[in-house]
């Protein structure tokens, strides 16, 4: 199995690139010379991270409170592959005999060195292929299938080993249950402690945000005091009650995780893990306490990787939601802007006349103006009054683009106080020509004491103007002459709100229709869309209002729409 | 010659002021309506000019103005102006008799051109109406006798021909032609057959 032929992982070249000198690539190819530089550095920092666990052999088994060498040796080998079981291989070999000083004969190390290696790169190999795990560890589902792994692993390594050294009688039966329960439980706290910090720093290593790793520095001030007050407390306990205090440990683990998720709770999960090391250094423990310290290091190590994933999908949920809604709102805005270019243009005709009235006018006194002056006598008098009137219809002109091109103004809501009367009037102004050229007469009523509301003017005057075009249009179909549009506006109470209302004395609207009017695509138009209403809909819900048809009978069709006044958007 | 007058018509006051301003100023005698309703019922049939009016108004507009006019055998040309000009629109417009069809904003030179044409056509029309009248009233000056003679001559009978056709002498049937070439105002026979051609007494 060491001869894993599995390609390797695709984040991997980049590592290589920094590992391998560029001038070294003769005989052997850079990845392969980068596969063994990192081999090369992983047996040191075994050694290394053995000697500092507090290694001691306990009856010919390499015993440690934790082991995070094999943390490192899990991690290496679910991003790197099972290859670098051999790594693991060679560096148990050289603690065994450069720390230990074992006394084991040469087939039993190097059979404890096969079985461990060959264990943990099983449990790899399941972990990435069998699995499926994730290596950012995003789910809760990822870390429960690395402790799993983990613990797997530990079981069967621990299992074999206490077996073997049974079977040569290095240990006796009454040992077995403490020597192999004391190396599982080393074991499973070394890969739930190390390994999941290292794939999220290799997650991040890939995605360029490893500074994102750490929280802010005066929060890991305190976090750190709070893990130093809390051990300070449970090493004050000369006698071995101590760990009766444990369960403080869990307040910054806690805390860590819930404020910045997995990545806070490996950071303080290590930074906890190794002051209790260190408190392992300094006092001397029995067998039993130090079973006990490892259980619960564990509970504490699982239950901080757990709160800390949940909380770190509940937030990448939030961030997805957040995201839809965002693409929502901008997709109902392209669709309003959308809307409106079709309203606009369903009145082009209206308008184009709206613009060249005062063009016209503006045109013949200029004419006028330039004949004055040069007659022989120029009457200036008259040249003045009349380019005074000129201008008055340029800015006419004026106006009526600028009011348009703010119509169509592309882009996000936006949320502004309205005057009402003022809304209103520019509504008609917009619907007037429109109006006249069908002989349609707008009336407005609206009390001028009304209060301001809040909302994106531009879709709400498209509502209106969407109302007041319908019943334009559904007169112009009857070709009477005393067609009538009113719009009225009212403050209500309870709750507080203003009630709009586009009154026309059409044909009405055909019941078969009047119950699905404000759904996309319903129509009575030879060439609507009928996305008109849909989309007044939608803007009217996105200012917290609602729109009805208030009824339908020929000769009175009423539209009415509400907005409330304490709306607030960001609520 | 009579004096001439543009009506200016638009139910729009801005381009009514302007187009009267413009048109005042070139020289021309204006007037301005809002409507064409109160054209037609301030219009009085001895009046001359053109009418530039919008084609798109409330109450009759611009197309059934002209046609109104043809009806009322008002021969006034009419120079019609619009704002969302198409081609069906134009093609009514020329059809029921209108003198032109110009967009808005008008230009200037078009619109003159159309009325300067208008104008013209109109008073040539007036001239031929004048003529037709004092050559109607002229011949009913002629005695039935003459009226007999007349129509020989112009049938291409000589002097002889009536003579003999009518049993009469020749001197006398050279009395009666010179009466009629008097009362008729022609100074050859080429000019009795056109006033005969115009009398409809005979086919051209």
């Amino acid at each position: 199995m060491t001869a894993d032929t599995k390609p390797v992982e695709a984040g991997k070249p980049a590592a290589a690139d920094a590992a391998a000198p560029r001038a070294w690539t003769d005989g052997l190819s850079r990845a392969h010379l980068a596969q063994l530089t990192i081999a090369a550095v992983f047996v040191v920092a075994y050694v290394a991270l053995e000697r500092i666990s507090f290694i001691h052999e306990y009856r010919g088994l390499p015993v440690t409170p934790w082991n995070p060498g094999l943390g490192v040796a899990l991690a290496l080998m679910i991003v790197g592959g099972a290859r670098y079981g051999l790594a693991l291989f060679a560096g148990i070999t050289a603690a065994e005999i450069v720390l230990l000083q074992t006394h084991l004969d040469w087939p039993v190390i190097l059979g404890i060195g096969a079985i461990i290696s060959s264990g943990y790169a099983l449990a790899a190999r399941m972990a990435h292929q069998t699995l499926r795990l994730n290596v950012a560890l995003p789910h809760l589902r990822d870390i429960l299938v690395l402790l799993a792994v983990g613990i797997g692993g530990a079981a069967l390594v621990s299992l074999l080993l206490g077996a073997i050294l049974l079977a040569i009688g290095h240990l006796q039966i009454a040992d077995f249950l403490l020597a192999s329960g004391t190396l599982f439980l080393g074991d499973v706290i070394g890969i739930a402690v190390i390994t999941p910090p290292l794939l999220r720093f290799w997650a991040r290593w890939r995605e360029r945000t490893v500074r994102q790793l750490l929280p802010p520095a005066v929060e890991l001030m305190v976090l750190g005091a709070m893990i130093a007050a809390a051990l300070w407390a449970i090493g004050g306990q000369a006698d071995s009650d101590g760990f009766k205090l444990f369960y403080v440990l869990f307040l910054p683990v806690v805390v860590a995780a819930v404020r910045h998720g997995l990545d806070g709770a490996c950071i303080s999960l290590a930074a906890t893990q190794l002051g209790l090391v260190g408190l392992l250094h300094l006092h001397e423990y029995d067998a039993r306490i130090f079973a006990e310290f490892q259980i619960l290091m564990f509970v504490l190590t699982a239950t901080g990787l757990i709160v800390g994933v949940i909380v770190t999908e509940r937030r990448a949920s939030e961030q997805a939601a957040r995201e839809a809604e965002a693409q929502l709102k901008e997709k109902q805005a392209e669709a309003a802007h959308t809307a409106r270019f079709s309203l606009v243009s369903s009145m082009t005709s209206a308008l184009a006349h709206e613009i060249n009235q005062p063009m016209t006018a503006a045109r013949a006194l200029a004419r006028s103006v330039q004949h004055i002056l040069r007659g022989p006598v120029a009457d200036l008098e008259r040249a003045d009054r009349n380019v005074t009137t000129l201008i008055a219809h340029i800015d006419r002109v004026g106006g009526i683009v600028s009011h348009m091109r703010d119509f169509l103004r592309r882009g996000r809501p936006h949320f502004s106080t309205i005057l009402i009367p003022q809304m209103l009037g520019e509504t008609i102004s917009l619907a007037s020509t429109d109006a006249a050229s069908h002989g349609v007469r707008l009336e407005l009523d609206v009390p001028s004491n009304l209060p301001p509301i809040h909302g994106d003017r531009i879709q709400l005057e498209q509502v209106l103007l969407n109302l007041v075009r319908n019943a334009i249009e559904a007169i112009a179909t009857q070709r009477r002459t005393d067609g009538v549009v009113r719009i009225v506006a009212r403050q209500h109470d309870a709750p507080a709100r203003v009630e709009f209302a586009v009154i026309d004395n059409g044909p009405g609207i055909a019941s078969e229709l009047a119950g699905r009017l404000f759904e996309p695509f319903t129509t009575s138009k030879r060439e609507g869309l009928g996305l008109g209403l849909s989309i007044c809909a939608s803007i009217v819900e996105s200012h917290g209002g609602r729109i009805w048809l208030q009824g339908s009978i020929a000769s009175a069709t009423e539209f009415r729409f509400s907005l409330p006044l304490d709306y607030n958007p960001s609520a | 010659m009579h004096e001439t007058t543009i009506f200016i018509i638009d139910d729009q006051e801005s381009v009514r002021h302007g187009l009267g301003e413009m048109l005042s100023v070139f020289g021309f005698a204006v007037e301005t309506y809002a409507s064409a309703d109160s054209f037609l019922e301030s219009f009085n049939n001895s009046r001359l000019g053109c009418v530039v009016a919008d084609v798109r108004m409330p109450g009759t507009d611009g197309i059934e103005l002209v046609r109104e006019l043809v009806r009322r055998k008002i021969a006034l040309p009419v120079v019609l102006i619009s704002g969302h000009a198409d081609v069906p629109m134009a093609v009514a417009a020329i059809k029921a008799g209108a003198e032109d069809f110009i967009e808005k904003p008008v230009d200037d030179t078009q619109l003159v051109a159309a009325i300067n044409r208008g104008l013209a056509r109109s008073v040539a029309q007036l001239d031929a109406h004048r003529t037709q009248e004092s050559l109607a009233a002229n011949f009913a000056r002629l005695t039935p006798r003459q009226v007999g003679i007349f129509d020989l001559v112009v049938a291409g009978f000589t002097s002889q021909g009536i003579a003999t056709k009518l049993e009469i002498s020749t001197r006398t049937v050279e009395s009666y032609r010179a009466d009629i070439m008097q009362k008729m105002q022609a100074e050859s026979v080429a000019v009795l057959v056109r006033q005969a051609i115009r009398l409809g007494r005979i086919l051209p």
